[in-house]
């Protein structure tokens, strides 16, 4: 029908988003199953998903991240490819290389890993510049050349990279200039009491992923993004955002402000995470629930001396901003 | 002697009246607790003038006369709500600070904003040495204003009060706030221009390169062996030749300086720190790649303005306690 | 947004400070000496071209020669430097050159000064509402200058400096008010001489009739009166001011002893002619507004007495002040319209009322014995002598012929045809000759009655002259011949009595009181000139005498003590209104009225112990407080939500802001 009455529409507006919900609740349901007692990161980590940006989990070894990455990507339910970054990683062990058939006598490319739905940067901190930087144009241009062929990755294509905080000899931290390419950084932190004692208590729980079934498929995950796009975000919500904004750019706390991509980065995030809550107009409570994730790895504090260091920057700024006017 | 004493004793009581009245902060609203008020010379010789028509009016019975003195007392005495109302209500917030080399000027930015939706004009930031500043609050809630003080002392700065003033509108009255910002910057070391000895530069000359295997730099074939990575297999040699090479990779690494603590041994110690000044920043300049070994502190070699920034910094806080 | 330091005087200021020295020339050009004005103007003139960047500013030595060649000039002219006449050119002229050569902020803020004296000095001068709002706005612009002065030099429009200068000005008003209203008002702390303006127009102290051809009225204001009960009937209004009792054969004059100060007794000493005035009756009480005069006379009806301070009564019953009246004027003044004055006449008394020259005027002498012959006694005899001017065929006329040598024989024979002097002087000659003792009184007749302010209105052709005589027993009796001859002028006024002749203000140009015939131009002109009474008398008018009464009104009795904590109190409440209204801060920084109501909300909150923290959104802050006061998380959820809506949803509800108000009262 061609002439829908409007409200008829909202109609079904709400209900695509209540199925959609449903989704999530079930993803977050099966994730949580394995990575235990970390919903907010596992909710965090899928919200990063539906606003179509790349992940970073960062934290110490042994805390869990690869495992978080590979739930995720098995109950998305899409193609999958790992990626262990080495030293010796070469870009084209990223991209692919061209290979000489010898029956054909022609080259043929051959795609590298990160031709997939979902890749798993393992470890990224341990390649050099020259691999990162590879993988960081690919998640930028969602696109790869080589041999002066482009070749669309394909969609979606979500990078989950992890990273070890403490930085080893022979290890090159990702350049601050780059860090900004992923929509969201978080950290895992030690499981509580409650979740880890489930785990010494049961078996352990990683033997379940191989168990997962995928939950969403791809038509169901671009409703879903679609549907983030269209979260409604009011004036009042902007003001608010500008306010934040201003503030990390003007305010001798920061050395370093918030950049027009970082805004969209808050703005994209904030209307995922409303989605998520079955919202679908943003609260302020959204975007302060997706601030530090999405604004202290491209926030950087003033170097100097005023006493404030210890405390998160994400959090100096959204405590130092009047969220009306 | 005794004066000395008592000045000395004056200025600790100031002060620490000052502190507890107006504590040191990131960001103040002036009002009425921080503002004080007196009137100008100017005022004074306005209200004596005042008086002289007041007797005027008096001593000639002439009720306009008297009118016109009575007027003149109380655009006075509105005049003094106006000059208060123009700091009242003022915010100010520490911005930027930039840090600076000792003998130059470090650039500290103030914020004001206008809290109470008013307008403010004509108010006088006026901070240690820095030429004073006007700035105007008119049909603007906020504006910026960058002092430039002095600095003389390696380390860190921490300017005194900042102190506002305005005698707007009719500059009968002034009223003034200390303000004591939470703001400092660091000095660093005032660079002395000098060589730099080449023994100590570490064993190799620039423009001479090290390589060694890495990933980096294609480098060059060699014969391929079992177990080598078939991405790396040259295959245009390959197609050429029918014979299997691998690439080999190498990474470069450009020249590397060591600035040393030790290279100038001998020169007191902000002699050796203007020194190592100049050097990192005559190497940024340059765009190589450097490191800096302090007593206590390391920085690896690296180039870019972080870095150049990092050496600043530990050779402006040598010898400083850490907060 | 920032300035820099190093400083040179604002255009904007100068502007304004050019202004004002024009402005402030004005008020003064009439009354000095030409050559000051020119002086003036030149300096504007040059510091206008400097100001356009076309001359430089004269030299050091130039201006020197301008400043003491200037003071010299003023001391040629006035003979002085001090005093208000001096005082005034020299500041203007001070005002001009300081305007020449001001360079730093010091010396525009000494022309500021300058500039206000100028203001205060030309309220010497000029004393009516337009002059007074005239100088207020040439004030006004003085202080947009000094504001101009300090207002950063990036704030370069002169209507913005206006407005607020007006705004400052406009806020000074009430503080003014009650400056001038309750501040004690004392006298003279020295005595100065007033200083006068130029001739002024009002009754002379002798009068001749014949001399003139045509009587010159002047429709100019003489006094006012305020009456306190009802106003006596017009031809009761008799205001004397002159008693000429000498008559040379051409001009009657004061007697010499008249300007001896025994003549004189001030209240407070004893009255050594308090027996020969005796009251009858009830007395009238009033109040009379004068214009100067620089004379020392004042107008009243007879009996008159004053208890004002610094009013005497003289022996021939009139008040006179202790100075010239040179600044309008106010006295009050009790009448007993019905007397007895000089029941007993002594015999010097009557000597000096029956003098007349050795010669002359021969017919009329012999008129007067054969009147004598006539009558039985005096009373018969004035009434002969005015049945005299009844039955001839005399007229009143502003347009008399003129006379010379016997002037009485040529008017009573002759020419029959005159004004009130005429009369007045023929009557007296004719009773002194006839033996009966008779003076002559000057001072004015009638009056205009305002409905407005229920006053009247004398003016300068209200101007009179009558004739007392003495009669025995019954003492001095008022005796008016232009009343017989022409009794409208007595009953109506001058107009009327001249109706005929046109002659009615004829020569005295452009007056609204020559279309009195028109009642909205009647209307109009009592209209202002009540504005104008209300004006002398409340605010020229208002001194020591004045402010004691209706402080005493307000305060119920007045001293020192209640005056002070009046003045204090009502400064204080001037001030508080006045500084709630400028360090007003619109407190709500939002125009939204559902974020005002949120605020209130967060202001109630603080209140009760939970402060909204620093960047905590409204959602997180209401549920706060709900689990702060469980009772009311209800309506801190319904609050929540009503924000939530408005302020974040697509689609926000109607009536938010009625309901998040109803809420917020709920949980007050």
């Amino acid at each position: 029908m061609s002439n829908t009455p409007p409200n008829s529409r909202a109609v079904d507006d709400s209900r695509a988003r209540a199925v959609s919900r449903d989704q999530i609740t079930q993803m977050v349901d099966a994730v949580e199953r394995v990575v235990l007692g970390k919903r907010t990161q596992v909710r965090l980590a899928l919200a990063c998903l539906f606003a179509g940006g790349h992940l970073l989990i960062e934290d110490l070894p042994g805390m869990g991240k690869t495992t978080l990455a590979r739930t995720l990507s098995t109950v998305l339910g899409f193609s999958f490819k790992r990626i262990q970054f080495t030293s010796d990683l070469l870009p084209a062990d990223i991209i692919g290389a061209s290979v000489f058939d010898r029956e054909r006598g022609a080259f043929e490319f051959q795609p590298g890993p990160v031709f997939a739905q979902v890749v798993l940067a393992d470890e990224i901190n341990r390649a050099t510049p020259k691999a990162q930087s590879a993988l960081l144009e690919a998640m930028e241009e969602r696109q790869v050349s080589a041999d002066g062929v482009t070749m669309p990755l394909p969609a979606p294509f979500f990078v989950i990279a992890t990273q070890n905080p403490a930085s080893q000899a022979g290890t090159f931290a990702l350049p601050e200039s780059q860090l900004d390419r992923f929509l969201m950084r978080i950290e895992l932190g030690y499981p509580d009491q409650k979740a880890e004692r489930q785990m010494l208590m049961g078996q352990d729980p990683r033997r379940f992923i191989d168990r997962l079934d995928a939950v969403i498929d791809l038509p169901a995950l671009q409703r879903i993004q679609c549907q983030v796009e269209q979260i409604f975000v009011s004036d009042s919500l902007i003001d608010y955002l500008q306010r934040l904004l201003d503030f990390s750019r003007q305010s001798s706390d920061f050395n370093c402000g918030l950049s027009p991509r970082g805004a969209q980065a808050l703005k994209r995030a904030s209307q995922a995470w409303a989605l998520m809550e079955g919202r679908d107009y943003v609260i302020p409570e959204d975007l302060q629930r997706v601030l530090p994730a999405v604004a202290e790895h491209r926030l950087r504090g003033a170097s100097d001396h005023s006493g404030h260091r210890g405390v998160s920057l994400a959090r100096l700024l959204a405590d130092a901003v009047d969220v009306t006017e | 002697m005794a004066v000395l004493m008592v000045r000395r004793w004056w200025r600790q009581w100031s002060d620490n009246w000052l502190r507890r009245r107006l504590p040191r902060t990131r960001a103040t609203t002036l009002n009425q607790r921080r503002i004080f008020i007196l009137p100008t010379r100017n005022g004074v010789y306005f209200l004596l003038m005042t008086f002289a028509i007041f007797l005027g009016g008096i001593n000639y019975s002439n009720s306009l006369v008297l009118g016109t003195a009575f007027l003149l007392v109380s655009l006075f005495m509105i005049s003094i709500l106006h000059t208060f109302a123009n700091l009242s209500g003022l915010r100010v917030s520490a911005g930027r600070a930039e840090g600076a080399f000792v003998g130059e000027e470090a650039a500290f930015t103030l914020r004001l904003s206008a809290a109470g939706g008013r307008q403010h004009q004509a108010v006088k930031l006026s901070w240690g040495r820095a030429i004073p500043q006007y700035v105007d609050l008119v049909d603007c809630d906020t504006a910026a204003a960058t002092l430039l003080l002095p600095v003389t002392r390696r380390g860190r700065y921490r300017p005194r009060r900042l102190m506002l003033e305005s005698n707007y509108p009719l500059g009968l009255q002034r009223a003034w706030s200390w303000i004591d910002l939470d703001m400092a910057v660091l000095v660093y070391p005032r660079p002395i221009v000098c060589d730099y000895s080449q023994r100590l530069h570490v064993d190799k000359r620039p423009g001479e390169q090290q390589t060694e295997e890495g990933s980096d730099d294609f480098h060059g074939l060699r014969e391929y062996q079992r177990g080598d990575n078939p991405r790396h297999i040259a295959w245009r040699s390959y197609a050429r030749t029918q014979e299997l090479h691998s690439k080999t990779f190498v990474t470069r690494r450009s020249s590397e300086w060591w600035l040393e603590w030790e290279a100038f041994a001998g020169f007191g110690v902000e002699e050796r720190l203007g020194r190592l000044c100049y050097w990192v920043c005559k190497l940024a300049e340059e765009g190589h790649s450097y490191g800096l070994r302090l007593p206590g502190v390391e920085l690896g070699p690296a180039d870019g303005a972080l870095h150049r920034r990092h050496c600043l910094e530990a050779l402006a806080l040598y010898g400083e306690v850490q907060p | 947004m920032t300035g820099v330091v190093a400083y040179q005087i604002p255009r904007n200021a100068m502007t304004w400070l050019l202004v004002a020295m024009f402005a402030g020339i004005i008020p003064h050009v009439d009354r000095l000496p030409i050559w000051v004005t020119l002086v003036c103007l030149l300096c504007g003139g040059w510091r206008i071209m400097v100001y356009r960047g076309r001359w430089a500013l004269p030299g050091g030595w130039l201006r020197a020669l301008l400043v003491f060649s200037g003071g010299a000039a003023v001391w040629g002219h006035y003979g002085t430097l001090m005093g208000p006449e001096a005082g005034s050119a020299l500041l203007l002229l001070g005002f001009c050159f300081k305007l020449m050569e001001t360079h730093t902020r010091r010396d525009a803020f000494v022309v500021v000064i300058l500039g206000y004296f100028v203001v205060a000095t030309a309220f010497f001068f000029r004393l009516e509402i337009v002059d007074t709002l005239y100088l207020l706005l040439v004030c006004f612009l003085v202080t947009a200058a000094l504001l101009g002065l300090h207002q950063s030099p990036l704030q370069t429009a002169p209507r913005r400096t206006a407005w607020l200068a007006a705004r400052l000005m406009l806020q000074s008003v009430p503080l003014t008010l009650v400056l001038f209203l309750l501040v004690p008002r004392i006298g003279p702390i020295w005595a100065l001489e007033q200083p006068s303006a130029s001739a002024r127009t009002g009754l002379s102290d002798e009068m001749t009739p014949g001399d003139i051809a045509r009587l010159s009225q002047s429709p100019a204001l003489a006094f006012r009166v305020e009456f306190e009960g009802a106003v006596p009937a017009t031809d009761q209004l008799y205001w004397r001011a002159l008693v000429l009792d000498q008559f040379d054969g051409r001009t009657w004059r004061r007697h010499p002893q008249q300007l001896h100060p025994d003549w004189v007794v001030w209240p407070g000493n004893p009255n050594p002619w308090r027996s020969s005035q005796q009251a009858l009756g009830q007395a009238t009480a009033y109040r009379v507004i004068m214009e100067p005069t620089d004379k020392r006379w004042l107008f009243a009806l007879d009996l008159a007495r004053s208890d004002q301070r610094g009013i005497g009564q003289t022996r021939d019953f009139r008040l006179v002040n202790r100075v010239p009246v040179s600044q309008p004027f106010s006295y009050r003044v009790e009448s007993a319209l019905n007397h007895r004055l000089d029941p007993e006449l002594p015999y010097w008394l009557a000597r000096r009322n029956l003098q007349l020259p050795e010669d002359g005027n021969p017919r009329s002498r012999e008129l007067a014995l054969q009147l004598r012959q006539r009558s039985g006694d005096a009373e018969e005899l004035v009434s002969n002598a005015l049945a005299l001017f009844r039955q001839q065929p005399f007229s009143y006329t502003l347009k008399p012929p003129l006379l010379s040598g016997d002037r009485v024989d040529q008017f009573l024979f002759d020419s029959r045809r005159g004004f009130c002097a005429h009369y007045a002087g023929a009557l007296v000659f004719l009773l002194r000759a006839a033996g009966q003792p008779a003076r002559v009184v000057t001072g004015y007749q009638g009056g205009e009655f305002n409905p407005l302010g229920n006053y009247v209105l004398v003016h300068q052709f209200d101007a009179h002259a009558w004739v007392e005589v003495w009669l025995p027993g019954k003492g001095w009796q008022r005796v008016d011949p232009t009343a017989v001859v022409a009794p409208s002028r007595v009953a109506e006024g001058l107009e009327q009595a001249v109706a005929g002749e046109g002659s009615f203000l004829a020569d005295s140009g452009f007056s609204p009181l020559q279309y009195r015939q028109w009642a909205w131009v009647s209307q109009l002109r009592l209209g202002w000139d009540y504005l104008n009474f209300a004006w002398h008398r409340s605010v020229l008018g208002y001194d020591a005498d004045s402010q004691r009464r209706w402080l005493s009104s307000w305060l119920g009795g007045v001293d020192w003590r209640r005056l002070g904590v009046a003045l204090v109190v009502a400064i204080a409440a001037v001030l508080g209104v006045l500084a709630l209204w400028v360090l007003w801060r619109n407190g709500a920084t939002t125009r939204d009225p559902v974020l005002k109501e949120y605020q209130r909300l967060c202001a109630d909150g603080e209140r009760r112990g939970v402060a909204r923290q620093p960047g905590e959104a409204p959602g997180r802050y209401l549920q706060r407080l709900g689990e702060t006061f469980p009772g009311q998380a209800r309506q801190y959820q319904q609050c929540a939500r009503l924000l939530d809506d408005h302020l974040y949803r697509a689609e926000p509800t109607p009536g938010a802001v009625k309901r998040l108000r109803r809420l917020r009262r709920s949980l007050a």
